[in-house]
């Protein structure tokens, strides 16, 4: 298969899901189950990221809440704090996550095995407790208030129907170059070293700067999510960081399948709106994530998504995972 | 004139134990170099720190000119030096021609960026990897496993997939260890011929082997090893004769058995 028919494939599946992207606020109005899409467009984006460094990569990380909180931290009180217009404090906290992720990044993923896991973990309880702590800057435990919403050339996001479509338009608009980079030598390279990482260098793939390269992405992605999110609902926890957000970040991950986009996609769409809308999911939320996670890990590295989408793909329907047995030569 | 790899002294010890002591080595351009000796002579060990996989207490090794030791792997690919693994190490989640495409990982100059935006020059040359690694596994004779996942094949055929992954890159070398090792005698054929026609062409090999009658047959020189130091070399009958191989032969099997 060529990369131009996959590449079909791909706008083939994005389109009917942007319509229905675009006709779902005909149908939901009301304001609180909107805030619910707003939230799930922000997971949507958070876990592509985290796809590329975990389905594709192999590399597992569980601080990405902390790239995700960082976000929002940072550009809401640039923001609300320093004066900054959010168009200019959202790119700088991006950057700031970015180069906070390389910091981690370089020493740890140089290691060979899991530490990365031990690593992010630990990075993740730090930001939480240096959120709490740092109160003079963070406002402590209780959060963050105040924070402006975006606006676009003098149009303020400040409704839930304005933002939904930032919201969405960013996270469908994040799929494309997460899945123009799995289709590229890029992105078989990463697949490389998450099978062999010393089959991958003795390929010529530079197994540690792409280890590197894709957590940095992956951190970026998410510290998009969390900007705009501080952005919307004005006001940061550092509860909403804490490391059952990583836990969740990664249930949506795998729930949806390893190394699959549309997986994600559908990990974040199924699981944002569980805990909103069942209260009894709320209460036991933390603990019902890990179990998933555990259980998924267990029996079902592949997710659900991942499974249907690969019979899927076998009978002739597009996907964003690059195709197993599809790929032909050019003859 | 000086051979295109070079190996000098090398030296290698693993917890206080030597793996390869001052070993001398030398392997030329469109010649087949075998490599011999007993289990934990230091074989793979000698491949590890020559592709950069392990870095040598002691020791110099060039390739055509270039300095190997403290060069990452993946750049020691890019100079033109490739290798297999004694175990297979595939892409399990890949296709088989999937699994040759990355072999020529190290051609593609673009990064990140570019592949994100999916810059035109990346579809042309995807293109071009993919009609190239068609060719090196019709070469091979997997031109119809392209699509098969590269973890259901066959372990004979893996085998031949690992050397399409080395040979798709246009190296001067290739590292190979134990290409035939439980091959049956059909594989093990077309394998030894295979070798021979990419020498052919002019690639120079390292051939790790066990299979004494295929290193007799193919190879240009022999090097034999054991306890991490070289006990011989020379032509394949020369050092078939030396005593010390003769003596490591107990019994004049088929293999190695222990050395001195
Ligand atoms: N990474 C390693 N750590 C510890 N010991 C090693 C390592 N690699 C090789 N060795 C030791 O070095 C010696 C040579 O091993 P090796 O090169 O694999 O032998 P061969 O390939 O000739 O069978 C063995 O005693 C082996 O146990
Ligand atoms: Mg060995």
């Amino acid at each position: 298969m060529s990369p131009s028919i996959q590449a079909k494939r791909f706008m083939a599946g994005l389109f009917p899901l942007a319509g229905v992207v675009a006709l779902l606020p005909l149908v939901v109005t009301n304001p609180y189950y909107l805030g619910v899409l707003n939230l799930t467009a922000l997971h949507v984006l958070a876990v592509t990221g985290l796809n590329l460094l975990i389905g594709f990569a192999g590399q597992i990380s569980l601080g990405h809440a902390a790239f995700f909180g960082l976000g929002a931290y940072v550009s809401g009180i640039l923001s609300a704090g320093y004066g900054l217009p959010p168009l200019l404090s959202l790119p700088i906290a991006v950057g700031f996550v970015c180069l906070v992720a390389l910091v981690i990044g370089v020493p740890v993923l140089r290691l060979s095995g899991n530490y990365l896991v031990m690593a992010t973990l630990g990075f993740n309880i730090i930001v939480t407790v240096l959120l709490v702590q740092m109160e003079d800057v963070t406002g402590g435990s209780s959060g963050y208030f105040g924070i402006p919403p975006l606006s676009l050339g003098g149009l303020a996001l400040d409704t839930d129907l304005k933002f939904y479509w930032l919201a969405w338009g960013l996270a469908l608009l994040g799929l494309v170059p997460a899945r123009n980079l799995a289709h590229s030598h890029v992105g078989r390279g990463l697949r490389a070293l998450h099978d062999s990482p010393q089959a991958a260098l003795a390929c010529g793939v530079p197994v540690a700067s792409y280890k590197i390269r894709i957590f940095v992405l992956s951190a970026g992605y998410a510290a998009v999510a969390g900007a705009l999110y501080a952005h919307y609902f004005g006001i940061v926890t550092p509860k909403t960081f804490d490391i059952f957000k990583s836990v969740e970040l990664v249930t949506m991950c795998l729930v949806g399948g390893m190394g699959s986009l549309w997986g994600g996609l559908f990990g974040a769409a199924f699981l944002t709106p569980l805990p909103q809308l069942l209260h009894v999911f709320q209460e036991y939320q933390d603990l019902i994530f890990g179990g998933v996670l555990l259980l998924l890990l267990m029996f079902l590295p592949q997710g659900l998504v991942g499974r249907l989408e690969e019979s899927l793909v076998r009978r002739g329907f597009g996907g964003i995972r690059p195709p197993l047995e599809e790929t032909r030569g050019s003859e | 004139m000086s051979a295109l790899l070079d190996v000098r002294g090398l030296s290698i010890s693993f917890g206080g134990v030597a793996a390869l002591d001052s070993v001398d080595f030398a392997a030329e351009a469109g010649k087949i170099t075998a490599l011999i000796g007993p289990n934990g002579a230091g074989k793979t060990t000698l491949i590890n720190c020559v592709s950069g996989f392990a870095q040598p207490d002691q020791g110099q090794a060039g390739f055509g000119g270039c300095a190997l030791l403290g060069l990452p792997a993946h750049r020691i690919m890019g100079l033109g030096l490739a290798r297999t693994f004694q175990h297979l190490r595939m892409f399990n989640r890949m296709n088989v021609l999937e699994n040759v495409m990355v072999g020529l990982h190290g051609r593609m100059r673009r990064g990140f960026l570019a592949a994100m935006l999916r810059f035109p020059v990346l579809r042309r040359e995807e293109r071009a990897l993919a009609e190239k690694a068609m060719a090196v596994l019709a070469e091979v004779g997997l031109a119809r496993a392209a699509g098969k996942p590269a973890g259901a094949l066959p372990y004979g055929d893996q085998k031949r997939l690992a050397l399409a992954r080395a040979l798709v890159s246009d190296p001067k070398m290739i590292l190979l260890d134990e290409p035939v090792a439980g091959l049956n005698p059909a594989e093990t054929r077309v394998m030894a011929d295979l070798i021979l026609k990419v020498r052919d062409r002019g690639v120079g090999l390292v051939l790790v082997e066990h299979d004494m009658s295929l290193v007799m047959r193919v190879s240009d020189t022999v090097v034999a090893l054991c306890s991490g130091r070289t006990i011989a070399s020379g032509t394949p009958a020369e050092v078939q004769r030396h005593p010390e191989v003769v003596a490591a032969y107990l019994g004049g099997g088929e293999e190695f058995g222990l050395c001195a």
